[in-house]
Formats: structure tokens, C-alpha cells, sequence
């Protein structure tokens, strides 16, 4: 895992540096073994240019609640619809 | 006999490093084989830490591409996993039970087949949302709606109550290939809303922070602004209570009477009374 990475997951876990004040968290970004690129993103608090320094994937989309159900397909075979039983089926 | 194949979908939370739970950890990290849908790239890198095998799901959507198909798609990746006998963990972000057809439909699938398959809870966005906008939602009650879902459909609003509509960007899309849909859908939203709330009414756009290095997004803004608004997928809109709660006097009047007859005595039993 990238340092810059562990450095988010790290603010994210802690509470100490979850509320860390703008001079502090240039601080301990600074103290961090980054690329220039890296550092920059992370102090200006740009995650999509982080991200992207990181080779991560774009996200296009993170929607999966459709309003309505899928028409039926001719031909095709029906979704399960979600159990109320709650049981696992072990 | 080979092993048998399994299913639990868990949830991520929304913010990186902060929301998801030990166990849910716990079964991606013991998985065979993950199969990860983020809201945020650097959520995804870290998921993809965790385990040798971590499939994104993203490349199941498309520009232009009907996201039923898309659903379709990443419910066939996980089955076919599971059907090879492999313990498999679906890792969505927030719960992965909450406005998310495709961990649903996929645990149906597999228990429909015969094999082990169930949810394991994560913090919503919606839990997200209480936190950050300061809402008890048994205080007045809140109704929760699919923005689309909410146009296309007759629902009774209660204005008393808080009013959620999620997927707001995409308000009115039965396409399901939009990321937008375009101002005039919003404002028939807006005109829609206007049957039950005052043309002053306030609304609040919100959107979960995602990274520890972002502040969530709790814009005040006047309802009949809405179309102006800008919106992105993460978008959720507020609208606050507009009346008071509105007594109902013939069931008041009902329990009153109830009291009388069952009036409360000191309990003898040592478990207490619920």
C-alpha cells in the first residue's frame, strides 16, 4: 500500500488525526516519503488526482438501486426475488 | 466433492478507513475471491491491499450502457465463483443491503441454488446522513424514496416528517444510462414537491464524505433552486419538516380510554417490564 494511501486509511481509523487543524495536517503530510505529486495532491485534499497518481480505476459509476425493476425479457429467465425469511440456507 | 461455493456481501461504510466493520474485514480478507464496488478510486486501491484477488465491478458499467445490464453482469461475476465452489465476498460501499439492488438479487441467486449465501451490514450513507446533518429520524420520522422512483410512482408524502430522495441527479432517468438528468427534470421534481410543501419550503443537498481529507456536502438551498443546483451521483436531497405534527384527536382519545382500562401497575416480575 502506498504511503499516501496508509496516510488516508490512518485519518480515517484515528480520531487524534481525524481532527487534525490545517497547519498540523500540512505537517504530517510533509513528514510523509512521498512524491512531489503526491504530497501537492494531498495537500490540497484532491482524492481524484490522488487517486489517479495511484493508477486507480475511474469510477463511472457507483449506482445500483434502479427506480424501477428491469421489463421483463422475452425469453429470458425472471430475477430471484430477495428472500424475507431471512434464513441463510446453510 | 469440491468444496461449495459461497456468497456474503458486506459493506464498506462510506469513509475510507473509518466505517468498515471488523468482521466485515474479516470475511474479505478469508474470502477465495473479491469482488469490489467502490464510490471512490482510492477505496477501491485499498480493498485491493487487502486481498490478492480483488475484481472491480466497475468495468460492469458503461458509457451509454443500460445499468439493468450492468446489475446483470456483476450478479453473473459473483455466481459464477460461487458455482466453482469458491468463497466469495461481495464489498460494496456504505451497506450493501440499502438503495443496492445487485448484493440482493446475487444472495437470492445463490440461496436459490442451494448454496450459503448472506449480508453482513455496513454504515449507509444514511447513517451518514443523521450524523452529519444532526437528524434524529425517529424524532418526527423520515420517509426514504428513490428520487426517479418518487416521480414515477404516487406516493403519500407526510409533511410533518423528513423527506430523503436519493439518486437526485438522475431524477426522472427510466433509461438507466444517464449519470444526469438534464434541469426541466428537476424542475418537475420541484412541482412535484410543491403539492405538498410551501413554495418557501428549504431543502438540503448532501453528500457523504468519502475521504478522511474531504468535509461532507450540506448545501442549504431553496427548493424552487433545485434545477440550478450542481449534482453529482453522490447527491441526496433533505427536506426538512414542513409542519408540525398534526395530533390525530380520535385515536388520542381511543388510547386515553385504553389507559383507563389498562392503567398501569408496579411490576412484581424481577426481568423488569419492556
Amino acid at each position: 500500500m502506498s504511503n499516501s494511501l496508509q496516510f488516508l486509511v490512518a485519518m480515517g481509523s484515528n480520531a487524534h488525526m481525524a481532527q487534525l487543524n490545517p497547519a498540523q495536517y500540512a505537517a504530517a503530510v510533509a513528514a510523509l516519503d512521498l512524491d512531489d505529486d503526491s504530497r501537492a495532491a494531498l495537500l490540497d485534499r484532491d482524492g481524484d488526482r490522488l487517486g489517479a497518481l495511484l493508477g486507480g480505476r475511474q469510477i463511472l459509476s457507483c449506482l445500483i438501486a434502479p427506480a424501477e425493476d428491469e421489463p421483463a425479457r422475452e425469453g429470458g429467465e425472471e430475477e430471484p426475488e430477495p428472500d424475507d425469511d431471512g434464513e441463510r440456507n446453510a | 466433492m469440491g468444496a461449495a461455493g459461497s456468497l456474503v456481501c458486506v459493506g464498506l461504510g462510506m469513509l475510507l478507513g473509518a466505517h468498515i466493520s471488523p468482521r466485515a474485514r474479516s470475511h474479505l480478507e478469508q474470502a477465495d475471491v473479491v469482488f469490489v464496488l467502490a464510490s471512490d478510486s482510492l477505496t477501491e486501491l485499498w480493498v485491493q491491499s487487502l486481498h490478492a484477488d480483488v475484481r472491480s465491478l466497475q468495468p460492469c458499467y458503461g458509457e451509454g450502457r443500460s445499468r439493468h445490464d450492468s446489475y446483470r453482469d456483476m450478479v453473473a461475476l459473483m455466481l459464477d465463483e460461487v458455482r466453482a465452489g469458491r468463497r466469495v465476498c461481495g464489498a460494496f460501499y456504505g451497506h450493501p443491503g440499502v438503495f443496492a439492488k445487485v448484493p440482493h438479487v446475487a444472495i437470492a441467486t445463490a440461496r436459490g441454488e442451494g448454496f450459503e449465501a448472506w449480508m453482513e451490514p455496513g454504515i449507509s450513507a444514511e447513517a451518514c446522513l443523521y450524523a452529519d446533518l444532526a437528524i434524529d429520524p425517529g424524532r418526527v420520522g423520515c420517509q426514504h424514496y428513490e428520487a426517479s422512483q418518487f416521480l414515477l410512482y404516487r406516493r403519500r408524502i407526510d409533511p410533518s416528517a423528513y423527506l430523503v430522495l436519493w439518486q437526485v441527479a438522475i431524477a426522472g432517468d427510466r433509461s438507466l444510462r444517464r449519470s444526469a438528468t438534464p434541469a426541466p427534470y428537476r424542475q418537475l421534481l420541484v412541482e412535484r414537491l410543491l403539492q405538498d410543501y410551501p413554495d418557501e419550503q428549504r431543502a438540503i443537498v448532501y453528500e457523504a464524505a468519502t475521504l478522511p481529507i474531504h468535509t461532507p456536502r450540506c448545501e442549504n438551498i431553496a427548493l424552487t433552486h433545485l434545477p440550478q443546483v450542481a449534482l453529482s451521483l453522490k447527491s441526496t436531497l433533505v427536506l426538512p419538516p414542513s409542519r408540525p405534527l398534526q395530533p390525530d384527536s380520535i385515536l388520542q382519545v381511543r388510547i386515553a380510554e385504553l389507559d383507563r382500562i389498562h392503567a398501569a401497575v408496579p411490576s412484581t416480575n424481577p426481568q423488569g417490564v419492556l
